[in-house]
């Protein structure tokens, strides 16, 4: 047969394959978002929190 | 100088001649339309039958109101009794929106009498439209008696506001679920038009995406508002509110990061899902990437950034940036990338008295805030609801 075709269940197992690879980079990325973004929470004591806030 | 001019001139500010002639303008715009239907003050088409009155006062003031039920979520069902002082300005900010989404209603529909019409008339329970209208129909009915204990303080009905305080926990479940309904029901909505809404935007997804959308415009909204109090009402908040406006600024920043990292991160499994990257080098894939990349991954960091260096003034600026990518998904999905095959002269764009009405809707809301905020104790704590707040 000349060429080539695609049937769904290539479409499917090829997207499929992609969101897979990305649902591992977000489960990565996520975990060093939320560290990125909360490290410096347990450094923050209530009493200097107040102080430390920064009005420009 | 007289008392009588002194109050005339105290009235006579820029402002509220600015929102004098604005209610001037909607007024007469409002009879016209009245009068002459939707042809003599819309450019809507059979093409076109849903213009700014649905992508903006609708779509944008539903998801924008949405602080309401994401701010008495936090604080009655996850329990963040710090984030309470806030509670009474979303919800406020919440009614509002929905009641002013039901105002533009009015205009938007060719026959208004007959809005009531799906609960009586016709049942259509499988509709999305009548999820979406029986939703709003009752969550506003549930944010208007969740702002009633504010409006009972001012007039001293002491019995019923004590009454209608003891079914908050309720109300909020209430608002909650019925909010994640039509929040979701309003991104349905388009799953009708498939070969209508470009494919960058068109997605099964959409209805997650406007529910998800719907929270971070719901957490800017809260930061956005409570800045311009701060600004304008300052001599309304006692200690309490003007304290906790910096842990509300830096606990609803932080939120709205996180769910805006979600937020693109679902989008790009919605992009794989449909295999369609190879829109990302079209024109509407830029315009979709200056959506994706400067109003959802850019406010994400600099919100990230804010949290860390704790910088107040950053985190509020971030909260403009977000609302107005919230604004211009809900424009991309109804408007721009709606209709993208018809030719330019076929496309739809807004005639100046639509854009008026939503201009002298928007005025309206202002002016019934500013009203309510100085008459009522929204920014400060009722000195005879003291203890019980």
């Amino acid at each position: 047969m000349e060429g080539s075709f695609y049937t769904l269940q290539d479409f499917m197992a090829y997207t499929k394959l992609v969101v897979y690879l990305i649902m591992v980079a977000i489960l990565f990325g996520i975990t060093g978002f939320w560290l990125f973004l909360s490290e410096r929470d347990a450094d923050q004591e209530p009493e200097e929190h107040q102080n430390k806030v920064q009005h420009h | 100088m007289s008392e009588k001019t002194i109050s005339v001139n105290k009235f006579l500010t820029p402002f509220n001649l600015v929102a004098g002639i604005i209610l001037l303008i909607g007024a007469v715009i409002t009879v016209l339309r009245f009068t002459q239907g939707l042809a003599g003050v819309t450019n809507l088409s059979d093409s076109n039958p849903w213009g700014i009155w649905i992508g903006f006062d609708l779509l944008c003031g539903v998801a924008l109101a949405a602080g309401g039920f994401v701010t008495s979520a936090a604080v009655y069902i996850f329990g963040m009794k710090k984030y309470h002082s806030a509670v009474r300005p979303a919800i406020l900010t919440g009614f509002l929106g929905y009641a002013l989404v039901v105002f533009a209603l009015h205009y938007d529909v060719g026959r208004p009498w007959r809005l009531p019409y799906p609960f009586i008339v016709q049942p259509g329970t499988t509709s999305l439209l009548f999820e979406v209208g029986a939703c709003v129909a009752l969550y506003l009915t549930v944010l208007f008696i969740e702002f009633t204990p504010a409006a009972m303080e001012w007039l001293g009905l002491k019995k019923a506001r004590n009454i209608v305080v003891r079914l908050t926990l309720l109300l909020t479940i209430f608002g909650v679920v019925l909010s994640t309904l039509h929040q979701s029901s309003l991104g349905a909505l388009f799953l009708i038009a498939p070969s209508k809404l470009h494919p960058l935007w068109y997605s099964t997804y959409l209805p997650v995406y406007f529910f998800v959308s719907s929270i971070i415009a719901g957490l800017s909204m809260v930061i956005f508002e409570s800045t311009l109090s701060h600004h304008y009402f300052k001599d309304k908040m006692d200690n309490t509110h003007l304290t906790e406006n910096t842990d509300v600024t830096l606990g609803f920043g932080k939120a709205a990061s996180l769910v805006l990292a979600g937020y693109f991160s679902i989008k790009m499994v919605g992009i794989a899902a449909s295999d369609n990257w190879h829109y990302l080098s079209t024109g509407y894939g830029l315009w979709f990437l200056l959506e994706l990349l400067g109003f959802v991954a850019l406010p994400c960091f600099m919100y990230a950034v804010g949290v860390r260096d704790r910088n107040v003034t950053l985190i509020r600026w971030t909260s403009v940036v977000a609302i107005l990518g919230v604004v211009l998904n809900r424009f991309n999905v109804s408007l721009i990338a709606f209709n993208w095959h018809l030719p330019s002269s076929e496309r739809y764009f807004p005639h100046w008295m639509e854009i008026m009405t939503s201009v002298f809707i928007v005025t309206i809301g202002i002016l019934v805030f500013r009203f309510i905020v100085t008459k009522m104790p929204i920014l400060y704590a009722h000195p005879d609801y003291k203890e019980t707040h």
